[in-house]
């Protein structure tokens, strides 16, 4: 009785993988990346107790993504090389295209979803922080004034004075900080009717809502291009993730979107304003009633970020701006391979590998969907 | 019905693409030519750019008194009758410094029949010291002439007075002259000379302060005067006829151009195109597809790839060729900073640039090694040389000679220097915008991990390179310059005087090369400058501050109807100007 | 779509926001470009050739110094800086990498008297190097010299100046003592209250605002023109390609989502078709689509040829927009039929149309009067926040087909540091944002009824 229990919910797990044969294939082809694709194409099968290796074995795919060999250009899929078989031919630098597409996916699958992660966490907490406090954040005290200009005097001040000589030109980003800050306070305090019509403050209440959205309206209207290359051109890209935090900073804006407005649905529901009257504290409601209820559709949003973080990045790197050009990118691939119309096969498989991730991520939304409704 | 509509829509919009496919030659009208330029043309003034493809443009609008020949490289009197009478001066404030005499064809003619003069040049030149005209890059090239006096009897005389001995001045003052009948044609500069407008006292005092001045240069910089059809005016061969903003170029031929009556002496004034169409295309592959569809006749600095397709499938309509660019690649070494303050190192790092295999496989083959900064067609590039190959064992060797061994058994040597072990690695800057040099690198850090060495490319914009560059904070660089036709100058680049804030930023030189390069820049036979120039070569290769890669092939593509076609290595390689339609095709 | 809410006064509200906002995102946007490293006057006055003959190096210095200062570049950023209080000859050193240097170690030691020291020793070893006879020596002493200044570790510059005095006390007689610094404890805090430093209305970024409001949007930095003449062709370009994508988009979505969403199970082809539109990128698209018909041949669709929009005829508009318009026809159409057919069969089930059926009303009349106008609401905001993306560049497609429209522009612009031309670009952008939004708003409170009860006043 015990076993047929236990036995029970496997059969779901791996009926789960049968249903999603894309997450299948894409789980396989990052588990088994590190046996296929390695330095030098030898892998070592059994190590001495000196570490010395014993035994080699040539590794299916025998190619460093980077590598050029000068006889092998434009080789088709499935040809003989010097080393090995060239799976998927290789490219007008003789580099194999198996060993870079792999290094390709493993590079979009771990750099989309840390730009997801960020992006959701940054999102969700200002999102959430809009529609929890929307305008009921009482700042018509003036010690609350006080605190408010304090700390973010104070906090700027200590970032300044750790990165003032790493980036001198962020020093006229914070002192544009303190004007704006003291513009606000001397506006605050001189124009606070007028202030009032422009629906930022309500009734002597900072409008936090309002000012989140002009904020991601803001953020929008900037074209991420713009912020992209001038964050590219004051810091060097020596690791992928780095492109990923990048990705995620530029890309908040849906998250924070969705969170609102779904935080701001939820609390107008009776039980909430219920729990509120009972005297819950604000933290306990968000995690304990909040958060449950609008996990399914996080899923939903997450799952899309992260398909919109893969395009993003082949495009970038398909424009050349994205990923650096040690690294493998699917973008950068495409972009190479639209000198090359005889071999099809220089397009196709980057082409694929785009599609196969962002169905994948694309159609696990849907089902999270399909389950929240 | 919705599917029938659907069908019948997509059938209607298959149908209209079959019957627009029109013959292509119907849209080549009889002399005019489409030249593919990869980027606009800023500004049609020869003083305020510096733009390579304004340059292409200007050099049929704005003809310069002096030009080489294309066919034979040699330098002669384009609106000039010949090259200039080089004296020295020997009286007054210029006392021992060179004047040259010039002499301009009887037949140059401006836009609308008046003949270009000497007043034109001192014009030209005025313009050029004036501060508040937009070239600044000129104005420094040009620094040395101090006035032009044009002879009272004869105004196609005139000689050009210098402050100096420099023996590329010559060459040099052979610029270009601007109409000062339309240009100013209420003679504002007349009321002063050149020395007075150079002179930035008398400047501030009295031209600064002048508001008709003023409002006349800024119409010089407007787009009026560099971009307009109606406000541009030359002594060329063709006329700017329209300019479509980000679009296309049209130059026609002007009626009765002066030099047809001069092209049986001489072909330089060679102009048989009525129309020249200058298409502004970036992407290598609509290129192509403009080359397939025959809507473009000349193209420069094709793709390797598509230059080697162009070759095989587009062979009966397009001939190609290959001259020597005059640029070359180089990785630069900094000299003044350890390790590569040693010359062994450098030489092991040069050892390990697989030349062959960044020719192979980034040039498409179309590429020479080079052994100095000297183009390889002349007589004084040293042939004895010979480029550094590929040779990891030897550099294995230099690198252990100089005490570099791997000691900690990470892979990369290491030795100790100022009393702590440095581990041999290098930053290796590349601009971001080359895909060609971070290609180059990525292959140049394969090899010298096999010797131990760690090379990191970074790519970043190149702008930004560059003032990493002007304060001397790298290890190594790749970046491509220029070679000269005329005689070559080295001062700049290789003296040591240059090296603080200077163009030496390999930190280059001791005394044998300082006074060889200064030998080299002081008036002496050419033979004795020949062997100068050898000498400095085999300096440059056995000091090896930079590892010099190749010198590139432009890969130029003409189509077939044009049987006159011919390439050289003067920039840009082609000429469509003397490209005459011989054997219609189709 | 807060920006307004139905009302009176909401008119006014929106202009004050807006040019609230722009200005702030002007701001921003001014921010990040003076934060970019690279000069872009120099990139488009020229760099000299290097193998070129320059009387004096300094002269090309100092013309690029002029036009620094006729850009206003030579001013100070902002209306104030914020400066760390340190010795006072730190701040008249004349160069900024010394002064950076000894910053470091007087925030280390802060010991005044060691510095002065200090600076006096690397001066003179500065002087006594350049008067070495050996060139070879000199050059890499001083090159060692140097690279002490630019070390931002206190520990590992005091290493470094041992071994250079070290060095230098080999080969010369005159011996030089290294410093052994001492920390002063006295005055710890004091120093690193920060100092305010007023730099009056000649900055930078005064100049900026001032141009910007009074109508001097400047020239292109590249080539001088006027940049309306260079937005509006641009403009023209977008537009041809993006409005006869979108319309295709709208008549093919409509008919295909109402299709789907009546008849869910025969609309699986077109369901799919459009999940793998959403899943494909344009460039993809685009990319692959030109592989394909370069290889086989027989479409010449896709070379672009550049000729102003006003002179492309309507043959010239098939031949060479086809398939730019069709990739971008892909992603809309996938986007309105999934919305438009999911809509639908939301609204199909709905009580009042199951009515309809019963009472006998024709299939047609309910599909067209009851269900689609009905399902075409979500739709119409959809569109809005589709409308400036397609026009602020559909980048992707004009980079495939080298087609000179607004996001190639902006791309060129950004890479190119064209300043001018980027922050006008941006702020139409923001203008057709905030134009659209605003109809959004407008029309969903106009045709929407259910507006109303989804209204929810401030309750908490």
């Amino acid at each position: 009785m015990k076993a047929e229990q236990t036995y029970q919910p496997n059969i779901k797990r791996v009926g789960i993988l049968w249903k999603y044969p894309e997450w299948l294939i894409i789980a396989l082809l990052l588990i088994f990346q590190a046996f296929l694709v390695g330095p030098g194409g030898i892998m070592c099968v059994e190590k001495s107790e000196e570490g010395q290796c014993v035994e080699e074995m040539t590794r299916p795919i025998a190619y460093d993504p980077g590598e050029m060999i000068t006889g092998e250009k434009l080789k088709a899929p499935l040809t003989e090389g010097p080393k090995g078989r060239h799976w998927m031919g290789t490219d007008h630098l003789g580099r194999d295209v198996a060993a870079g597409w792999l290094r390709g996916l493993y590079y979009s699958f771990t750099l989309s979803l840390i730009a997801g992660i960020i992006a959701i966490l940054v999102g969700l907490m200002i999102g959430g922080l809009a529609a929890y406090y929307g305008n009921r954040f009482p700042i018509n005290h003036w010690s609350a004034e006080c605190i408010i200009v304090a700390l973010a005097i104070l906090i700027s001040f200590v970032v300044y004075h750790q990165l003032r000589f790493w980036l001198p030109g962020l020093g006229a980003l914070i002192s544009f900080l303190f004007f704006g800050l003291f513009l606000s306070f001397i506006l605050w305090r001189l124009g606070s009717k007028a202030l009032k019509r422009t629906g930022l403050i309500a009734e002597g209440r900072l409008n936090l809502d309002q000012m989140v959205m002009t904020g991601v309206e803001l953020f929008e209207s900037i074209p991420a291009l713009l912020i992209m290359l001038t964050i590219l051109s004051m810091i060097q890209i020596a690791f992928y993730w780095q492109v990923g935090i990048l990705l995620g900073i530029i890309g908040w804006t849906t998250a924070a979107r969705f969170a609102r407005s779904e935080g701001s649905k939820l609390l107008y529901k009776k039980y909430i304003r219920d729990l509120q009257r009972l005297g819950l504290s604000d933290l306990k409601i968000l995690w304990k009633y909040i958060l449950p209820s609008i996990l399914p559709s996080l899923g939903v949003v997450f799952s899309y970020s992260i398909a919109a973080f893969i395009l993003a990045e082949s495009f970038l790197s398909f424009l050349g701006i994205g990923l650096p050009g040690e690294f493998s990118s699917w973008g950068r691939m495409l972009n190479d391979a639209r000198r090359f119309p005889q071999s099809w096969w220089l397009g196709l498989f980057p082409v694929l590998g785009i599609f196969l991730l962002v169905w994948a991520y694309h159609r696990l939304a849907r089902q999270l969907e399909k389950k929240s409704t | 019905m919705r599917r029938i509509s659907a069908i019948l829509f997509l059938t209607l919009l298959l149908s209209l693409n079959y019957s627009c496919r029109h013959s292509p030659s119907s849209e080549v009208t009889q002399g005019q030519i489409t030249v593919n330029l990869k980027s606009a043309p800023d500004k049609l003034n020869p003083y305020m750019t510096t733009n390579a493809y304004a340059s292409i443009v200007n050099r049929l609008l704005h003809p310069s008194l002096l030009e080489f020949h294309p066919k034979t490289l040699e330098l002669q009197g384009y609106l000039a009758t010949s090259l200039p009478g080089q004296q020295l001066i020997d009286t007054g404030r210029l006392n021992g410094n060179y004047a040259f005499n010039y002499e301009i064809r009887q037949e140059a003619r401006w836009d609308d029949g008046t003949p270009v003069t000497g007043k034109d040049y001192a014009f030209a030149i005025k313009c050029l010291y004036f501060q508040d005209i937009d070239a600044p890059v000129w104005r420094s090239y040009l620094s040395f002439i101090e006035q032009v006096q044009v002879d009272a009897q004869n105004p196609k005389k005139f000689s050009v007075l210098t402050n100096t001995t420099y023996f590329k001045a010559r060459e040099m003052t052979g610029v270009y002259p601007l109409p000062a009948h339309l240009y100013d044609p209420n003679g504002l500069l007349d009321n002063y000379s050149i020395e007075e407008i150079k002179n930035p006292e008398f400047y501030a005092k009295n031209v600064k302060p002048n508001n008709v001045l003023m409002a006349w240069a800024e119409e010089m910089n407007s787009p009026l005067r560099t971009r307009r059809p109606e406000g541009l005016h030359g002594c060329g061969p063709y006329r700017l006829a329209d300019w479509t903003s980000d679009g296309r170029i049209i130059l026609k031929k002007k009626d009765n151009w002066w030099g047809d009556a001069l092209y049986e002496k001489n072909d330089l004034f060679a102009a048989f195109p009525q129309e020249i169409v200058y298409e502004i295309t970036e992407d290598p592959n609509t290129i192509y597809n403009q080359m397939s569809e025959e809507l473009v006749d000349v193209v420069s600095n094709l793709d390797p790839a598509l230059f080697d397709r162009t070759q095989n499938e587009l062979k009966d309509e397009f001939q190609t060729f290959t001259p020597l660019s005059t640029q070359y690649y180089y990785f630069s070494f900094n000299m003044l900073k350890a390790p590569l303050d040693d010359v062994r190192v450098r030489k092991a790092l040069s050892q390990l640039v697989d030349r062959d295999k960044i020719i192979a496989l980034l040039f498409g083959d179309q590429a020479q090694k080079i052994v100095g900064p000297i183009l390889p067609t002349k007589p004084y590039y040293n042939k004895d040389l010979k480029p550094y190959a590929m040779n990891v064992d030897a550099a294995i060797s230099l690198l252990e000679e100089a005490g570099w061994k791997d000691t900690n058994g990470n892979g990369i040597r290491d030795k100790k220097l100022y009393g702590e072990n440095v581990e041999l690695s290098l930053d290796l800057l590349v601009a971001s915008e080359s895909s060609v040099f971070q290609d180059a690198a990525a292959i140049w850090r394969e090899s010298a991990e096999k010797a131990g060495v760690d090379l990191q490319p970074v790519a970043m914009e190149f702008s930004a390179m560059r003032q990493k560059l002007k304060n001397r904070d790298f290890d190594i660089f790749g970046l491509a310059a220029g070679l000269e036709l005329g005689l070559d100058d080295l001062y700049q680049q290789w003296h040591t005087n240059n090296i603080e804030t200077g163009g030496n930023r390999a930190g280059f030189g001791n005394e044998e090369s300082d006074a060889l390069i200064e030998k080299i820049r002081s008036d002496i036979s050419q033979k004795e400058r020949n062997e100068a120039y050898l000498a400095i070569q085999e300096i440059l290769h056995k000091q090896q501050p930079f590892a010099f890669l190749c010198t590139p092939k432009s890969r130029i593509v003409v189509h077939r109807r044009y049987g006159n076609a011919f390439s050289s290595s003067k920039y840009p390689g082609f000429f469509e100007h003397h490209y005459r339609i011989t054997n219609e095709l189709n | 779509m807060n920006s307004i809410k139905a009302g009176t006064g909401s008119t006014w509200r929106l202009i004050v926001f807006t040019l609230f906002k722009l200005w702030l995102a002007g701001s921003i946007c001014f921010i990040l470009s003076r934060s970019t490293p690279g000069d872009p006057l120099e990139q488009y006055l020229g760099y000299p050739a290097e193998n070129r003959y320059i009387a004096e190096n300094a002269q090309w210095e100092q013309e690029l110094q002029k036009y620094r200062a006729a850009y206003h570049l030579d001013r100070p950023l902002f209306y104030f800086s914020i400066q760390f209080r340190y010795p006072d000859f730190i701040a008249q050193l004349p160069s900024d990498k010394i002064q950076h240097h000894l910053r470091h170690f007087f925030y280390s030691y802060r010991n005044e008297a060691q510095l002065k020291a200090y600076y006096n020793q690397l001066l003179q070893l500065k002087k006594h190097i350049s008067g070495l006879d050996n060139r070879s020596t000199r050059n890499i002493l001083e090159s060692k010299w140097s690279d002490i200044l630019k070390s931002h570790d206190v520990e590992s510059s005091q290493q470094e100046m041992k071994a250079l005095i070290a060095q230098v006390n080999a080969r010369t007689e005159k011996k030089f003592n290294p410093i052994s610094w001492e920390k002063n404890t006295g005055s710890a805090w004091a120093y690193l209250w920060p100092q305010l430093q007023w730099h009056g209305f000649n900055n930078q970024y005064h100049h900026w605002m001032t141009d910007a409001l009074t109508g001097k949007w400047g020239k292109s930095l590249r080539d001088g023109e006027p940049i309306t003449s260079k937005i509006f062709p641009a403009l023209g370009w977008t537009l041809s390609i993006n409005l006869p994508a979108l319309l295709l988009a709208l008549f093919v979505g409509v008919f295909s989502g109402l299709r789907a969403g009546m008849r869910p199970h025969s609309g699986k082809f077109s369901r799919y078709l459009s999940l793998v539109f959403f899943a494909l990128p344009v460039y993809a698209l685009a990319t692959l689509l030109i592989l394909f018909f370069t290889k086989s041949g027989w479409l010449p669709v896709f070379s672009s040829v550049v000729r102003p929009p006003s002179e492309i005829t309507v043959l010239d508009f098939w031949r060479y927009f086809t398939l730019p318009v069709l990739c971008l026809t892909a992603g809309v159409w996938a986007f309105i039929h999934q919305q438009l057919s999911t809509q639908v069969e939301k609204t199909r089930k709905a009580p009042y149309v199951s009515a309809a059926y019963f009472r006998g009303v024709p299939d047609s009349v309910v599909k067209w009067k009851y269900i689609f106008p009905n399902s075409i609401f979500p739709l119409i905001t959809s569109l809005t926040i589709l409308l400036p993306g397609l026009l602020a560049g559909a980048l992707a497609v004009e980079f495939i087909f080298d087609i000179p429209g607004m996001g190639k522009l902006l791309y060129d612009s950004l890479l190119g540091k064209d300043w001018p031309v980027v922050f006008m670009l941006i702020f139409l952008n923001m203008g057709i944002i905030i134009l659209v939004n605003s109809l959004a708003d407008l029309l969903y409170l106009k045709y929407d009824p259910r507006r109303e009860q989804l209204q929810y006043k401030q309750v908490i």
